[in-house]
């Protein structure tokens, strides 16, 4: 009977054997989200940088705006909206910027709570960060942030999907992320592409460690990997810039609250297979979520609170020489504090749309969401001062 | 995907069943425990705002595993099936296979969960996605606990694990992890109790308990 048992083990585990031995290849990192630089400048005549807001106001509170460029060719955000951040009104918000225009079309209520619920099957208490992106097929992801049970840190992801730029959605898919009753794995840093068609998703632990983590998702929205980019207590909501198919940046916000804290930093040049010890850059960071763009110059541009507290200041900086030193291309927002009021311009998100042209939303005094959209002459311009 | 969701408050509900099950059996006469079952079914498919209550224990516990539903389905065919299966129980958890399967769960908890919340660098839930690096590691210490199951007669683990590794090939739950259909949480929640419990009979009762 023993022999026949072991013969048993054996045939059940072979498959197994043959699967762990067999390793996945790495995908490389597709560059589709490389902004275009010196193309986009060579069309555009005349320097141009607009400002205006993409919510309505209709909720008292907004927070943690993304963008996702649509087929056809216009601009949709998402964002949540309610009474404030965790409120059980909270549900998340989308609106399409004709790009023509550059008007922001009606906002309407894409994620409910309750609604969501039902469909998910589970209760749940809150909803938190939207992310966005569009994949190889044109199908428009909207992954989300709800929890059950208690604050942030039991927060768990789900994703919806669309084929028409957003005016319909599929069923919420509830992602298995952690070991630990699927709990604490967060979004905030936007999705990108591998060459074969997977996605990778940054995330982020916040239960008793705080750490960023990169997931690999196959191109139906199942985790295929998950790779650990530090540990501790100190590093959130990591973004991801790759410059060419083997290598990639990634920041991090520094959720240390010290006096100098800077935003951390990692990379890697096998695609991923291996990432550099985690580092501290020369960027300031009050414990805030970053955002940025690799330009097809190999630059980098992120949108920061370029100060070691607060955050009533927002700033566009550069770096041509991967991250060694850091030059301020302009501030979006500077304000100064007062006793009675402090300034919020926080969880910045950048992307740029088909006619060249950058658009950076971001929580304004947690009360709207602010959109500036600036062309790439204008960006070459602050370039050329710094030179 | 609701059929994801109904396999976790199909679970989350057995759950539920057992605990009820558990609480209130010693209070009630052998023929009463069949009606307990019942109660305890239609009170978990009862809504309350909408949601069932497996619903609300899945919101909590995620999906169990399937080593955890196996356990739960043996606990409630026995609570239900009476004395007419002693013999077939007792061939299957007589003291010492029920304390290999606790200290299977309690080791395999104690390597994955301080590790996977974050204490280093190193994270072992990813060595349950198979085709990853190091994923062969996994695979060796289930094939080696395999292996001892057969050589030590410790039949009910390696039902578990046999059991728990054709889900995973028939991928019966959403995960494409290989940890999530052996182990969760709860049960190493559990394990650790029972284990605690046995080893302070160990001590201070006569005869040990499971």
């Amino acid at each position: 009977m023993r022999i026949g048992l072991l013969l048993l083990v054996a045939t059940v585990f072979l498959p197994l054997l043959l699967k762990s031995l067999n390793h996945v290849p790495s995908p490389s990192f597709s560059l589709e989200g490389v902004a275009q630089l010196a193309d986009a400048s060579a069309e555009q005549s005349s320097i141009s940088y607009r400002e205006q807001f993409a919510s309505s106001g209709a909720t008292r509170e907004v927070h943690s705006a993304v963008m996702v460029r649509l087929a056809n060719g216009n601009m949709r955000a998402f964002w949540y909206g309610g009474k404030r951040e965790g409120a059980k009104d909270v549900s998340v918000y989308t609106a399409e910027l004709d790009l023509l225009t550059n008007e922001w079309r009606e906002e309407r209520v894409l994620v409910e709570r309750l609604e969501m619920a039902q469909q998910l099957g589970v209760y749940l208490r809150k909803i938190g960060n939207p992310v966005a992106f569009r994949d190889s097929e044109e199908r428009v992801w909207l992954f989300f942030v709800t929890v059950s049970v208690g604050g942030w840190a039991g927060s768990t992801i789900n994703f919806i999907t669309s084929e028409d730029d957003g005016q319909n959605w599929s069923e919420p898919t509830r992602m298995v992320t952690s070991p630990i009753l699927n709990l604490s794995t967060l979004v905030k840093g936007e999705p990108f592409l591998y060459t074969d068609g997977s996605i990778g998703l940054p995330v982020y632990h916040e239960m008793i460690g705080k750490f960023g983590e990169l997931l690999h998702l196959s191109s139906a929205g199942e985790v295929l990997d998950k790779v650990r980019l530090m540990s501790g207590r100190d590093g959130l909501q990591p973004i991801v810039l790759p410059s060419d198919e083997d290598s990639a940046r990634i920041y991090m916000r520094n959720a240390t609250d010290l006096p100098d804290s800077t935003l951390f930093e990692t990379w890697t040049n096998d695609a991923g297979k291996s990432w550099a010890p985690v580092v501290r850059s020369d960027l300031p960071n009050p414990n805030a979520a970053v955002t940025g763009l690799r330009l097809d110059d190999g630059g980098m541009l992120l949108v920061l609170n370029n100060q070691h507290d607060k955050r009533n200041n927002l700033s566009l900086v550069f770096s041509e020489n991967e991250g060694k030193s850091w030059q301020l291309l302009h501030e979006l927002e500077q304000e100064e504090n007062t006793p009675e009021f402090e300034h919020q311009f926080a969880y910045p998100a950048v992307r740029q749309s088909v006619d060249g042209d950058f658009h950076v939303l971001y929580t304004w005094n947690k009360e709207r969401i602010k959109h500036v959209r600036f062309n790439a002459q204008w960006l070459q311009e602050r370039l050329e001062t710094l030179k | 995907m609701m059929m994801w969701a109904d396999v976790g408050t199909f679970a989350a509900s057995l759950l539920w069943v057992a605990l009820l099950v558990k609480l209130i059996r010693a209070w009630l006469p052998r023929k009463g425990q069949a009606v307990l079952l019942v109660v305890a079914i239609v009170s978990g498919m009862v809504p309350f705002n909408g949601q069932v209550i497996g619903a609300y224990i899945f919101s909590l516990s995620s999906y169990l595993s399937v080593s955890t539903i196996l356990l739960l389905l043996g606990f409630l065919f026995f609570s239900v099936a009476g004395n007419r299966f002693e013999t077939f129980k007792a061939y299957w958890s007589p003291d010492q296979q029920w304390l290999v399967v606790v200290v299977f769960f309690v080791l395999s908890g104690l390597l994955l969960y301080p590790m996977a919340g974050g204490l280093t660098m190193l994270d072992p839930y990813r060595l349950g996605y198979t085709g990853t690096p190091w994923s062969v590691l996994l695979f060796g210490y289930l094939f080696s606990w395999a292996v001892l199951c057969v050589l030590k007669r410790w039949y009910l683990l390696l039902a578990l694990i046999l059991a728990s590794m054709l889900a995973y090939y028939l991928k019966l739950l959403p995960s494409l992890n290989l940890w999530d259909y052996f182990i969760d949480l709860l049960v190493v929640v559990y394990s650790l109790f029972a284990l605690l419990k046995y080893g302070l009979c160990r001590f201070f009762c006569r005869q040990p308990s499971n």
